[in-house]
């Protein structure tokens, strides 16, 4: 009977056992599997690679390269006691000895390899970047001895041409990104940091550019230290950013650039017919690869400027062609001579003795201050000034790159008509204007980005050129460019021809006080002269004349694009 | 006995579910050992194995004995030998976990519950027959030596006051060491057969009822204490009779909050274990609470190692690991019942409530239903001692329940 009632109790108990089981491991495993989660789980936010930037032809301009970073995981120093001071001593030695065989610092203290232990433990710290084959091969002969090291590759940006286009392309910087919205929502445990576009193209097209995230989620042990991370539960993938082409032709930026080495000034060639950009320089300019921001902020060269955009200067006689549109414009005629006396109403002439009778075309061909200044004021300043704004000077082109100038045109004065006074013109204006002349009017909008054949571009300004006017413009230009482009003896007096015919116009503007006088020197050109594909404008600071300093520079460029008539 | 009958009679329900228990601990040992970092623990269930293997030997040879000249010739020795390893561990034994509980690899204080089982059952035998007659027949001899006409001996106070002296001297030096867990589990085992063999019955049932009193008053202090300030709750806890961790692990058990990096820490992650083992568990060897050692792993392999089964069994493993002890329980009671003499049953009694309430503790504390002890699981727990101590003391049952009806029988060896 006792015995009865005895196993009525113990099958009671068992049962009480099985019922509270069933309720904790059956009815309420979603909550306890949530704790546990909560508990072991660490999510990351990892990055996207970053898309590339190319030319054209798809030379790679700006790419992401692996760089293999020694890094030090904080479990693998949990064996070396149960006190934080024990492993981060343990972690510190291991430092010191990897030092000594790379023969490199590190640049990690006791106090940073601390912080990283107690703030960071599930992340692993960088101790050595950019790992060469050598140093490479002396980290991983030397695991055993040095527990505690992983290699990892970073995502780094690089520049295979180093310095070229360095100031369209731009650079960027690590930056851990703000998340926004949903992204913010899910909360991680740590994001890592992205590159982001910090000038140039890379900044303008920094969100096109940009890679798609990926998350990463690791377990961790009782000590917050990661447990096996190639087991890692779960985690997506980011996604590689889409690559930028543009319309630079690597082999005409490198002419250009080969152009304006030695010299402070910038160039643009852009296309006649789209407003494509096919070559734009600055100079100086510097290594993408290697520059230290710092020292080139302290250059007084200011290298970090990119003076094709922003770079505003006074067009000198590259003007005059506007000054001639806008007479015809006006309504004056194309034809009427005048006689050149070497001075007008105080402004002298190149030549001092005068040019004598010129036409429009011939004034051109010798550019003849007189001449412009006459027609300026049969012309009107307003109406110069509004050809010119018409032509796109005294505003931004919109070319796809932020720091754009938009130099200015007013006050009008005087020597405006001439290309001297307040008149600024950026290198890239300039281009556009040459364009616009080669074009029969449509002012172009420039852009780096490549034109998609899908794409639809909003079509030009186009403007109205008088007839004869424009012809005589034309015309004297094709003279310029016959004079100063066309051909040239090289040094063992071998006489080249261009493949083309170009039509060009010089400039050459003196700035500075009356004491120390320099001279920017222009040279603005379309080729080929009857079916203009191309146009291009070059400045050369401190240069001595538009056709001695920027002409032959200029040409070589052209000779670059177009090559050279073969000779019999 | 012929061969043939011993097979016939032999039980192999309880035997079976013995050795399926035992695997099991093979099973999660190792499964726990593997988130060590010594090589002795990673291995220690190959131990666990070759010591069952020994116990299992010695349970087929008592099994094969008679039980009643093991009673007659073992019971005192067997206590007295406990009783003399319990003294010698205060002194000599080997400190470990903050007591001295270890006599070179074996721990005395876990024979020493089955000795205290065995004597008692061979001292108040006499008072748990069938038929009060058949202890006339009985090849046992009462301790006192009176005759067999008087009021059965030891019923009565002196018989709780003998009872006493037989459980209280090991039970004091149990304490002593300091183990309270296994100093406590006497208490049910020694009540159960107490009431069993109805010594003093009206007595030992109010002591119960006043120890539950006490119990309770003990554990409303500690309730009511924990919803005060830190300050007025060291004055109660100071004035208790326990020491500073008997309080913490009584305060999680009112208040699973109340030492989330101590005792607390180990109850909560046992709980987070266990429940997120659902249905069918994670699989062996992968449960992520041992794994990740938020299951502290001085005790996963022994205290809590229910908590590794949960998670990684489930609550179909755990389940299949209740019945199985229920089986085995249930089984002892059986025996009990069949027992040729009251010694018999005292002792089958006393076995399977020990067994019950081991099990009992050690799932119930994982859970929060009960306050932690250091109480092991029976088979599953790594423990040597135990397990030969539990296995043998099985072995002594069979032998009872394969003897079960001969009293009537012409005495055959």
């Amino acid at each position: 009977m006792f015995l009865l009632a005895l196993a009525g109790v113990y099958l009671a108990g068992f049962a009480v056992l099985a019922v509270t089981l069933w309720r904790v491991q059956v009815h309420q495993a979603a909550d306890w599997k949530q704790d546990q989660d909560i508990q072991i789980t660490r999510r990351m936010r990892t990055v996207g690679s970053r898309g590339r930037i190319l030319d054209s032809r798809g030379r790679i301009l700006a790419e992401c390269r692996a760089s293999r970073n020694a890094v030090l995981l904080p479990e693998r120093f949990a064996r070396a006691g149960a006190k934080l001071s024990t492993r981060v001593a343990a972690a510190m030695d291991n430092i010191r000895v990897l030092e000594k065989l790379l023969n490199r610092e590190s640049g990690i203290t006791e106090k940073k390899l601390e912080r990283h232990f107690k703030r960071s433990s599930v992340l692993p710290l960088a101790v050595f970047s950019d790992l060469n084959d050598v140093e490479l091969s002396i980290v991983a002969e030397h695991g055993m001895e040095l527990y505690g090291f992983d290699i990892e590759t970073q995502s780094v940006r690089h520049n295979p041409f180093g310095a070229m286009a360095c100031h369209v392309l731009g650079y960027t910087g690590r930056e851990i990104p703000a998340l926004q919205g949903d992204e913010a929502m899910r909360r991680y445990h740590f994001v890592m940091p992205e590159l982001k576009g910090r000038a140039g193209l890379e900044s303008y097209y920094d969100q096109y550019l940009a890679g798609v995230p990926g998350e990463k989620t690791v377990n961790v042990n009782a000590l917050g230290y990661v447990t096996g991370r190639d087991g890692a539960p779960g985690g997506e993938d980011g996604f590689a950013g889409p690559d930028l082409r543009l319309s630079i032709d690597a082999s005409v930026q490198r002419a250009l650039e080969k152009e304006l080495q030695g010299v402070t000034g910038a160039g643009v060639v852009i296309s006649c017919i789209d407003g494509s950009v096919i070559a734009i320089a600055s100079s100086p300019a510097y290594d993408l690869n290697t520059f230290s921001y710092e020292a080139l902020l302290r250059d007084p060269e200011k290298p970090l400027f990119n003076r094709a955009i922003s770079g505003q200067y006074e067009p000198g006689s590259t003007f005059k062609p506007v000054t001639a549109l806008a007479a015809g414009a006006a309504g004056v005629d194309a034809d009427a001579t005048y006689v050149c006396t070497g001075i007008y109403k105080g402004t002298h002439c190149a030549n001092r003795w005068g040019h004598g009778p010129l036409n429009l075309r011939s004034a051109l061909a010798h550019s003849c201050n007189t001449f412009f200044l006459h027609l300026a004021d049969e012309t009107g300043g307003s109406n110069i000034c509004a050809q010119a704004k018409m032509m796109g000077l005294g505003r931004r082109t919109g070319i796809d790159l932020y720091g754009e100038s938009a130099g200015g045109v007013e006050p009008w004065q005087r020597q405006s008509a001439i290309g001297q006074g307040m008149l600024q013109v950026t290198p890239l204006q300039m281009a556009v204007v040459a364009a616009a002349i080669a074009n029969g009017g449509f002012v172009l909008k420039p852009r780096l980005r490549a034109i998609e054949p899908w794409e639809e571009v909003k079509p030009a300004d186009a403007l109205e050129f008088a007839p004869a006017t424009y012809a005589k413009v034309r015309q004297g230009m094709e003279d310029v460019g016959e004079k100063y482009l066309q051909t040239w003896k090289d040094d063992r007096d071998v006489r080249h021809t261009l493949a083309v015919s170009t039509a060009a116009k010089t400039g050459t503007a003196e700035r500075g006080p009356r004491n120390n006088r320099t001279k920017n020197t222009w040279m603005i050109a379309y080729a080929p002269a009857d079916n203009p594909q191309i146009a291009l404008s070059l400045v050369v600071e401190n240069g001595e004349s538009g056709a001695g300093t920027a002409g032959p520079r200029a040409r070589n460029i052209l000779k670059a694009i177009f090559g050279e008539r073969q000779q019999l | 006995m012929k061969f043939i009958d011993y097979l016939k009679r032999f039980d192999y329900l309880s035997f079976i579910a013995m050795i399926l228990l035992i695997a099991m601990g093979g099973v999660f040992i190792k499964s726990a050992g593997a988130a060590r970092s010594s090589l002795l623990l990673q291995n220690l269930w190959q131990t666990h194995l070759a010591t069952a293997g020994f116990a299992i030997a010695l349970y087929f040879v008592l099994s094969m004995l008679d039980w009643r000249k093991i009673f007659d010739f073992g019971a005192v020795p067997v206590y007295a030998a406990s009783l003399a390893m319990l003294v010698l561990v205060l002194v000599a034994g080997t400190d470990r976990f903050g007591g001295k509980r270890w006599l070179w690899f074996f721990q005395p204080s876990e024979i020493g519950k089955f000795a205290v089982v065995l004597l008692l059952a061979h001292v108040f035998g006499h008072l748990a027959m069938k038929n009060p007659d058949e202890h006339k027949h009985s090849a046992g001899t009462d301790d006192e030596g009176e005759t067999l006409e008087k009021p059965l001996p030891l019923a009565g106070f002196k018989g709780f006051l003998v009872a006493t002296g037989i459980i209280g001297v090991p039970a004091l030096l149990i304490l002593v060491e300091p183990d309270l867990g296994t100093a406590l589990v006497l208490a049910p085992a020694s009540i159960v057969m107490l009431f069993a063999a109805k010594v003093w019955l009206r007595g030992v049932a109010t002591l119960v009822i006043l120890a539950a009193v006490a119990a309770g008053l003990v554990l409303g202090t500690i309730a009511k204490a924990e919803s005060l300030p830190p300050a007025e709750q060291q004055k109660i806890y100071s004035r208790l009779p326990f020491k500073k961790h008997q309080i913490s692990r009584l305060r999680i058990f009112v208040n699973p909050d109340a030492d989330p990096y101590g005792s607390g820490w180990t109850l909560n992650q046992a709980k987070i274990a266990i429940g997120s083992g659902s249905f069918a568990g994670k699989g062996i060897g992968k449960g992520d609470q041992k794994r990740l050692g938020y299951l502290p792993p001085s005790v996963s392999m022994n205290d809590f190692i229910f908590a590794v089964l949960a998670e990684e069994a489930g609550f179909a493993g755990a389940a299949a690991m209740l019945t199985l002890f229920a089986v085995i329980v249930l089984r002892g009671l059986w025996t009990a019942a069949k027992a040729a003499d009251g010694r018999g049953r005292l002792f089958a009694v006393g076995i399977s409530t020990i067994i019950f309430f081991h099990v009992y503790e050690n799932v119930a504390m994982s859970i929060g239903l009960m306050p932690i002890t250091g109480l092991p699981l029976p088979f599953i727990s790594a423990g040597r001692t135990f397990l030969v101590a539990l296995v043998a003391s099985l072995g002594v049952m069979q032998s009872i329940n394969i003897r079960a009806y001969q009293s009537s029988e012409t005495e055959r060896n």
